[in-house]
């Protein structure tokens, strides 16, 4: 489903420039449940910013469902974010000015979706995650799992083949954290390719493959036990 | 559709979420469109409607030239030959309009003095108006003996008689005259003929101006006889300068045919531009200071979206990592600040409704037009679109600049884009720099015209205002049918005014300075001209002998008028300065011997009894505040007798205050007459303060409108030093604790200010200068690019500016170093 080869991303700091992600190469297939673990600094968000589109100053190639990324225009690029791919944050990042309902639709509405269409979506989805109840409720009316419930369902509701989630329960106490977990599990065994950043092993636990960064290095991959960095260099 | 719905529904939800920037920001945005639209009113009353005529293109004032000379209007006699020898006029009419004394009921009311007006059957028909009752006049009824039917105007018609139906030929007194009712006209019939100040045409009756059966002006002697009014109706497809070429081939035809029109030419004004001329430059510029606020107001919004964007990166990055758009974002932002701008608009458009009303009914009379300013369709539509473009001029940039966000950047905790704060900051600070140069370019104007009308009013008028009282009373013919009948009537009232307690002294006279609107050709004996044309002219007046000593007028050589200047002795007369300057610079005008009226073997006509000067008076101001005084005549109405005629001014100077004087003066005059209108009734500082009273209206509304403007720049100021300041606090912490002194804090805070206002203070120095020539023609006495009012201008900006930011700046000198720190 995605293929990255070689790809490089750094920041220009004064006179020198600071390297975030190093040549990282990884192919994941369709139905996968990845685990990115590192420590802090390590490029775990960066990749997913990548992978998410949401970075666009990359070099290296990006094959995402047989198409060539590297080689789209923002635009296009954009049309195919929105198409395929999903995104769950540790903050949540709901808008606290709109209700369940609106923050849910939010995707939908910047696609050409027919209005009755797009409420029949939300409604599946509010349905799905047993939300019916709030759609009503501002964020800040929500506890921390609720509110990350929403972002789920905001993430999931135009039904993308690739979920990316960056420490989804990062700021949830461990009950809401196995809820969620769960339910990126049963999301996973429905078809939906699945992309974790977290740090915490338990989480990593629910992942059929786990990926591991250093310095921009990827040093781990337990779909490839025998990769070492310095190969992941010379490669 | 739905997706501008739900735009819509967001941008009501953000407004309400920050009541204070919403009500701020609509508030500022609604003081801008509420003047502009305001402004627009009175453009749209003032320039913009057409004359309430068919077809009023084709509507033409005609005027009579001499060199460079615009005269009011040429004579009867060319005006017959004009409407008899064009090829480009449908009809053209001679008119004029006279005060009368006017009675609607029987002898024991008091008849009032009117303006009526003086037309011939085709002066209704060049207007193209019917009359709503009745009929027009008829050819005939422009003779002597048959004028004695008269047409009401509306107002008149409605007020008198109620808007009675059954009006025609009820009989109605004009000096002393009965006038059969013949026609009521619609009312949409307004003043054309100049003097605002006097009042509207309330009736008239036929061409037949003179007093006396005798005197026509329909005679060849009369052809110099200019000043009369003259409009004309161009065929359809004819040009003005068509028109214009027609009528001067004709005046060059009249010119070679009659000695007394030899130099004269003539010109074509069209009627609407006529009215809207004089009044164009200072509304324009009114206008022009008003979009200077609106768009003052709308950096100020601007700079406050910039502000409250920057609180939204996070908000952009969620909608952009869910797909959105860059169009789609901004479609989402322009609804908020199309939302923010219709607030703005209603509450602007609702300042407006007042602003119009207020203009309405407190304008100066020279002004009359603004009695109509109102928020019609055409000006509320004009808020409408001004609102709509203020949410672009406003909202584009910051919301551009807004979506520079880097999502993968916002994601992060205490992530910022540094490109786009630093793109925010100097827009910010372009933005207030902005509205300070404009707000520097209104001061200017407002300096210049404030300087203009002191030196105006600080004019040496060349008598003394105070004290004087002005009544205006005119004669009939049916009574006072000779020149001797009038001076005994003159001699007895002003001889009994002068013996009322509280009366100093007291003249009768045709004319007074400021109004010395009576101009007559003369020959100076001993000096022949050759040509007619080459004739002098000077401002004229008819008076009795205490007119020095009532006003106030110096004597600077010879002697005064006195009583033993009678009927029987040697016409004498006294010119002023600016007379004896231009016709005697070489030698002493006293004992010079002068006759009134053109040379008698050139013009045909009779000679008359030549004036012996025997003093010249120091210049007063006879053409008003703003022209250098005329050359001007003064001599006795009793040693004048074909120049006295029934119209007269009384002028009294009092030791107390001149209105307490009104009621025993008035009932003089009706001890003597009682069927005298006792009309005009003025102080002289009243009719002084009328000379400036446009003038004072309009510099106030400007000083208003730059005192918005500076109120607005000053605000953006204090908003964004604020906002620097609360953004800047961790770092004014940190040099606080490294040794910064709060005296350094304050400084450093000021001295962006101080930068910002110099920006825009020599920016907006730079603009004055470049626009300077757009208020020039509305100074006096000072030069449009007066460096004094420009560097007070850009001192007083700099100095609010400066004074705006001290607030902020003090907040920064007080941050605790150690708080700010913790926050780090």
């Amino acid at each position: 489903m995605i293929h990255l080869k070689n790809i490089d991303r750094s920041y220009k700091t004064g006179p020198g420039q600071t390297w975030v992600l190093r040549r990282v190469t990884l192919d994941i297939r369709e139905g996968e449940f990845i685990t990115v673990m590192g420590p802090s600094g390590a490029g775990k968000s960066s990749l997913l910013n990548v992978l998410a589109f949401l970075d666009d100053q990359w070099q290296g190639e990006y094959w995402l469902r047989e198409q060539a990324v590297h080689e789209m225009k923002r635009k296009q690029r954009a049309e195919l974010a929105k198409r395929n791919i999903g995104m769950v944050f540790q903050s949540y990042h709901l808008l606290d000015d709109l209700t369940v309902r609106e923050n849910i639709d939010l995707p939908l509405s910047y696609k050409d979706i027919p209005h009755s269409q797009r409420q029949s979506l939300v409604a599946d989805a509010l349905d799905h995650f047993q939300i019916v109840a709030k759609k009503d409720l501002f964020p800040s009316q929500l506890s921390g799992g609720q509110q990350q419930l929403v972002g789920i369902a905001r993430a999931v509701v135009h039904k993308p083949a690739l979920l990316l989630a960056d420490e989804p329960t990062g700021n949830l106490h461990s009950a809401q954290a196995r809820e969620i977990m769960e339910l990126f599990r049963t999301l996973n065994q429905h078809g939906m390719t699945i992309i974790q950043v977290t740090h915490a092993e338990a989480n990593a636990a629910y992942g059929s493959r786990t990926i591991q960064l250093r310095d921009g290095w990827l040093v781990n991959d337990t779909a490839h036990p025998g990769l070492q960095p310095h190969e992941a260099v010379k490669q | 559709m739905s997706g501008l719905i739900q735009d819509g529904r967001y941008a009501l939800r953000q407004l309400r979420k920050s009541p204070g920037f919403t009500a701020v920001a609509a508030l500022t945005l609604a003081l801008g469109v509420g003047a502009s639209t305001t402004m627009f009113g009175v453009v749209n009353v003032v320039l913009l409607q057409p004359l309430p005529f068919p077809n009023p293109d084709r509507l033409v004032r005609i005027l009579a030239t001499q060199g460079d000379r615009v005269l009011p209007g040429p004579s009867p006699m060319d005006v017959r030959d004009f409407a008899d020898q064009n090829h480009t006029f449908e009809k053209v009419a001679v008119y004029d309009i006279w005060p009368k004394n006017v009675s609607t009921g029987s002898g024991s009311i008091e008849p009032e003095q009117m303006r009526v007006g003086l037309v011939p059957a085709e002066y209704f028909a060049v207007l193209g108006i019917k009359p709503l009752l009745g009929r027009l006049f008829k050819d005939e009824e422009n003779r002597w003996g048959n004028q004695f039917e008269a047409i009401l105007g509306y107002d008149f018609w409605r007020t008198r008689f109620h808007g009675d139906p059954s009006i025609l030929g009820n009989t109605i007194r004009i000096n002393d005259e009965p006038y059969t009712i013949i026609g009521v006209m619609p009312g949409e019939v307004p003043e054309l003929f100049g003097n605002a100040t006097q009042g509207k045409v309330e009736l008239w009756s036929p061409f037949v101006p003179y007093i006396a059966a005798s005197e026509t002006v329909w005679k060849e002697s009369e052809r110099g006889s200019r000043g009369w009014g003259a409009i004309g109706r161009l065929k359809p497809g004819v040009s003005i300068q068509e028109a214009s070429a027609d009528l001067q081939r004709i005046a060059r035809n009249l010119a070679a045919e009659y000695p007394l029109d030899r130099g004269v030419g003539v010109v074509l004004h069209s009627l609407r531009e006529e009215r809207v001329a004089a009044l164009r430059s200072v509304i324009l510029l009114l206008m022009g200071a008003v979009i200077l606020i609106l768009l003052i107001a709308c950096s100020n919004v601007a700079n406050l979206l910039l502000a409250r964007n920057s609180s939204r990166t996070r908000e952009i990055a969620v909608r952009v990592a869910m797909g959105a758009e860059r169009s789609a974002l901004i479609r989402q932002f322009m609804a908020e600040n199309l939302t923010l701008g219709m607030f703005g608009g209603i509450i602007g458009c609702a300042l407006a409704w007042g602003a119009c009303a207020l203009i309405a009914r407190i304008h100066p009379a020279q002004l009359s037009q603004l009695a109509q300013v109102r928020l019609d369709l055409r000006v509320l539509t004009f808020g409408f679109v001004i609102s709509v473009a203020s949410s672009l001029v406003f909202g584009t940039l910051p919301a551009w600049i807004s979506l520079r966000v880097n999502p993968s950047e916002a994601f992060k905790e205490g992530g910022r884009s540094n490109i786009a704060a630093r793109g925010k900051s100097r827009l910010r600070h372009a933005f207030v720099a902005g509205e300070l140069a404009l707000a520097v370019m209104l001061l200017v104007g407002t300096g210049l015209l404030i300087q203009s009308l002191v030196r105006l009013q600080d004019q040496q008028l060349g008598f003394r205002v105070d004290h004087l009282l002005r009544t205006h009373f005119f004669l009939p013919s049916v009574r006072y049918p000779n020149p001797s009948s009038i001076t005994r009537f003159c001699d007895e009232y002003v001889a009994r005014v002068r013996q009322l307690p509280g009366v100093q002294d007291a003249v009768i006279s045709a004319a007074y300075p400021f109004d010395d609107q009576w101009t007559e050709n003369f020959t100076s004996v001993g000096r022949p001209v050759s040509r007619l044309e080459e004739t002098p002219s000077a401002a004229f007046n008819v008076t009795d002998s205490h007119y020095l000593h009532t006003l106030g007028i110096p004597l600077l050589r010879g002697r005064n008028f006195s009583d033993s200047d009678t009927e029987t002795s040697l016409p004498v007369a006294l010119v002023n300065q600016a007379f004896a300057d231009r016709y005697f610079p070489t030698e002493d005008a006293v004992g010079k011997r002068i006759r009134m009226g053109f040379n008698p073997i050139l013009a045909s006509s009779a000679s008359t009894t030549p004036f012996t000067i025997i003093g010249v008076l120091a210049n007063s101001m006879n053409r008003g505040l703003a022209l250098s005084p005329l050359p001007h005549i003064n001599t006795l109405f009793r040693q004048t007798p074909e120049l006295n005629a029934g119209f007269k001014y009384l002028i009294v100077r009092t030791s107390l205050d001149p209105m307490q004087l009104a009621p025993p003066i008035r009932m003089q005059l009706h001890s003597l007459d009682a069927d005298l209108p006792f009309a005009e009734v003025s102080t002289m500082d009243q009719i002084m303060r009328g000379q400036t009273a446009d003038r004072r209206y309009t510099t106030s509304l400007l000083a208003l409108f730059a005192t918005f403007g500076v109120v607005l720049a000053g605000i953006g100021v204090y908003g964004v030093v604020s906002y620097v300041v609360a953004q800047r606090t961790n770092e004014i912490g940190l040099r606080m604790a490294l040794g910064a002194e709060r005296s350094d804090v304050l400084w450093m805070v000021i001295r962006q200010a101080l930068w910002m206002a110099m920006v825009g203070a020599i920016t907006g120095l730079a603009g004055a200068w470049t626009l300077r020539q757009v208020i020039a023609q509305l100074l006096f006495g000072i030069s449009p690019a007066d460096p004094a009012t420009f560097l007070a201008a850009a001192l007083l900006l700099i100095g609010f500016a400066t004074a705006a930011s001290y607030v902020p700046a003090r907040r920064a000198a007080k941050v605790d170093p150690m708080v700010a720190l913790r926050y780090e």
